[in-house]
């Protein structure tokens, strides 16, 4: 039978999975600029801070809390230069204050400079170079270029958010990871077995909901103990996360897995002798990713929140380690507030994570069911 | 009804437990107590005679018995209404909690009252006028809310307070009214340092509130019954609050009993630290740096208790509103 014309054309429309959410995901303008956004940052701040930020992480100058130096392209005689340049910058005391201040001195004029090199450090964690992306051309020891500010140690603020910005974000994602995991796994088991290990895990993740997360998370993060060694202290940190985020995702996985086991295509790889854990991780559990991926993405930024939260109030991370959380810690009080108000600038960054993770996941929701609704 | 009411309460009584237990060990995990850091406090500074008294201060809290005689014995006492005794601050823990409560309760029915009173409304007027300028108006508003972390907007807004308006915005009173009996003065200075929070839960607290609302009710206007409702000639006011909100609103109960009772007694532990507010949170938070092992227990045993009250009052509440469910 010849096929006519307009069934020719149909063909095509049938499409893989894959091709389908991506066709979908591509139309939401919003979730592409989220995802993007996302791309740069980690790529910033996860794996090249050293390069994008002038100074080294603990490199001090004389300058403390001075305030931003503003990036100018017009000098105090009105000529305009081409190149960005920076006011040198000049001690004062408030003597009403009794504190000392920094003001600008027009006089003194450094030129930010693209890819200078600046202090030494190891691309990667392999390349040893000292190019930074941006920096004062010169050799005069008191030129700086603090676009945000320093703080109470004379430290480039905006290097540390960038260097900050690594444990923060990765906290995120790999705290997520660890849920993800143990959700979906402990669902799946949950769901796929029921009777005495659903029963049990069920009732554990009812305790972990009885227990207010808020209150869990510190009293956990409390518990670890100070003399611990940095990276112990963000590795416990981060299964802690994990451990408290799980119960949610493993219900609803549980949830997914006890409605799909009962499809066809599951008796079908049965009765072709497929065993449990085949059942479970290669039939069931694609079945839920969509579902949990989407789940993952906007649960992320909570991650990176209760980080910087924790961390914030002296329960999780702690010096000499570098985040966000951290970071707060200097601009919480009314004093920073008034007097440094540029130890702020870690918020907005903060914000913008959570935006895009935000945008992201909305769009990934709408994109991973691509055959219902619009 | 009252066996399903009784069963419930059964089933929070075991959590209640389980939970005081397992924070217990979660709070006796670090290693040391709060007398040896208070010990090692006193060494730094150079005093000597503390050290004797340390030992009295380990027999008076029980400290030197093994742990599950301390959790027994704390526990019991507990259900008669001795919290035991806070070591920071040397008074039994009920008062310390008990002066804080009341400040406590009247911020969250404040802010509670503030957020529900803001959110159901745009909610319901989002639903109504659809893809309308204020429509999206609102939804910009409460995506901005949504993803908002309360404690750094109130950090932003303190910023703006301080700098902008010049005004000492933490705490709840000026240094003239902290202990100054109730007067109206004292009332115009509550009002003016309530409205940081009030405006940190206004963004933050009804986000998640307006979305629910709107999606539900847009759901609801769509079904027969609120045709019918019109097609008899009823005023659309009429309509929309009587027949579509009142259905709408279910899963905002939920919400209420799982989300807004519990957060009386936390208070919103972040923002009232950052706000310095006289609240409950703030106490926790410091008993768990302390290692002030039983503030801190008793903290997380009411958090719990009323997080799992307030899941039941919602189940509840729910039950009464919407008659079809039925309560097994």
């Amino acid at each position: 039978m010849a096929k006519s014309p307009q069934e020719q054309k149909k063909k095509p429309v049938s499409q893989s999975y894959g091709a389908l959410v991506w066709w979908k995901f591509k139309k939401n303008k919003l979730a592409i600029v989220g995802g993007v956004m996302l791309l740069l940052m980690y790529f910033s701040f996860v794996v090249v801070p050293e390069f994008v930020a002038p100074y080294a992480l603990e490199r001090r100058s004389e300058y403390t809390e001075s305030k931003p130096q503003t990036i100018r392209f017009v000098d105090s005689e009105g000529k305009f230069h081409l190149r960005p340049f920076v006011y040198g910058l000049e001690r004062r005391v408030d003597t009403a204050a009794r504190r000392r201040t920094y003001v600008e001195d027009p006089n003194r004029i450094y030129e930010i400079h693209f890819f200078v090199s600046g202090d030494p450090y190891k691309l990667l964690g392999l390349i040893p170079t000292d190019i930074h992306l941006y920096g004062t051309w010169t050799e005069d020891p008191t030129a700086s270029v603090f676009i945000m500010g320093t703080d109470s140690n004379g430290r480039d603020y905006f290097s540390r958010i960038m260097y900050g910005g690594r444990l923060s974000l990765m906290i995120g994602l790999i705290g997520q990871f660890l849920t993800l995991i143990l959700g979906s796994v402990l669902g799946a088991i949950s769901g796929y077995y029921g009777g005495t290990v659903d029963v049990v895990i069920q009732r554990v993740t009812e305790f972990l909901a009885a227990f207010p997360d808020i209150p869990l998370f510190m009293a956990l993060a409390a518990a670890i103990p100070a003399f611990w060694s940095p990276v112990v202290v963000y590795f416990m940190l981060t299964v802690i996360l994990a451990f408290v985020r799980w119960g949610g995702l493993a219900r609803q996985v549980r949830g997914l897995i006890l409605s799909l086991r009962e499809r066809e295509y599951v008796l079908a790889a049965k009765s072709f002798g497929a065993d449990d854990s085949r059942l479970m991780f290669r039939h069931l559990l694609p079945g839920t990713m969509s579902h949990i991926i989407v789940i993952a993405t906007l649960s992320i930024p909570g991650m990176i929140l209760a980080e910087t939260a924790l961390s914030w109030l002296g329960l999780g991370l702690r010096a000499p380690l570098t985040s966000w959380g951290v970071l707060l810690q200097e601009s919480m009080t009314v004093y920073a507030i008034r007097f440094a108000p540029w130890l702020m600038w870690t918020i907005p960054f903060l914000l913008l994570v959570i935006l895009a993770y935000n945008m992201l996941g909305d769009g990934l929701r709408d994109a991973l069911d691509p055959y219902g609704g619009r | 009804m009252l066996s399903y009411i009784v069963r419930r309460l059964g089933y929070a009584a075991i959590m209640v437990v389980l939970v005081s237990f397992v924070s217990f060990v979660i709070i006796k995990l670090p290693p040391g107590d709060f007398l040896t850091q208070k010990v090692e406090q006193l060494r730094a500074r150079g005093d000597r005679s503390a050290e004797s008294r340390i030992e009295e201060y380990r027999i008076r809290y029980g400290l030197d018995r093994p742990f599950i005689e301390q959790y027994t014995g704390w526990i019991t006492k507990f259900v008669r209404g001795d919290f035991g005794e806070s070591f920071e601050y040397e008074r039994p823990v009920k008062d310390l909690l008990g002066e804080r409560l009341t400040m406590t309760i009247i911020l969250a029915l404040a802010t509670l009252i503030f957020t529900w009173a803001l959110a159901i409304p745009l909610g319901v007027y989002a639903a109504v006028k659809q893809y309308s300028p204020g429509d999206q108006l609102i939804s910009i508003f409460s995506f901005v809310g949504l993803g908002m972390p309360g404690f750094l907007l109130a950090l932003l807004i303190l910023y703006f307070a301080i700098t902008v308006l010049n005004q000492e915005a933490t705490g709840l009173f000026s240094q003239a009214y902290v202990d100054a009996p109730w007067s109206i003065g004292r009332v115009i200075d509550l009002l003016k340092h309530l409205w940081i929070p009030a405006l940190v839960s206004a963004i933050t607290g009804t986000g998640g509130l307006i979305r629910i609302m709107r999606g539900n009710l847009l759901e609801t206007l769509g079904q027969p019954f609120v045709e019918a409702a019109r097609a008899r000639g009823l005023a659309n006011r009429t309509v929309i609050w009587k027949h579509a909100v009142r259905m709408a609103i279910n899963p905002l109960i939920v919400i209420l009993g799982s989300e807004a009772i519990p957060s009386i007694i936390t208070g919103n532990a972040l923002v009232s630290i950052v706000l310095n507010l006289p609240t409950i949170g703030p106490l926790f938070v410091d008993s768990l740096r302390k290692l002030d092992m039983y503030m801190a227990g008793t903290c997380i045993v009411f958090f719990t208790l009323l997080l799992l009250l307030g899941n039941l009052a919602a189940d509840l509440v729910l039950a009464w509103v919407d008659p079809r469910i039925r309560l097994e």
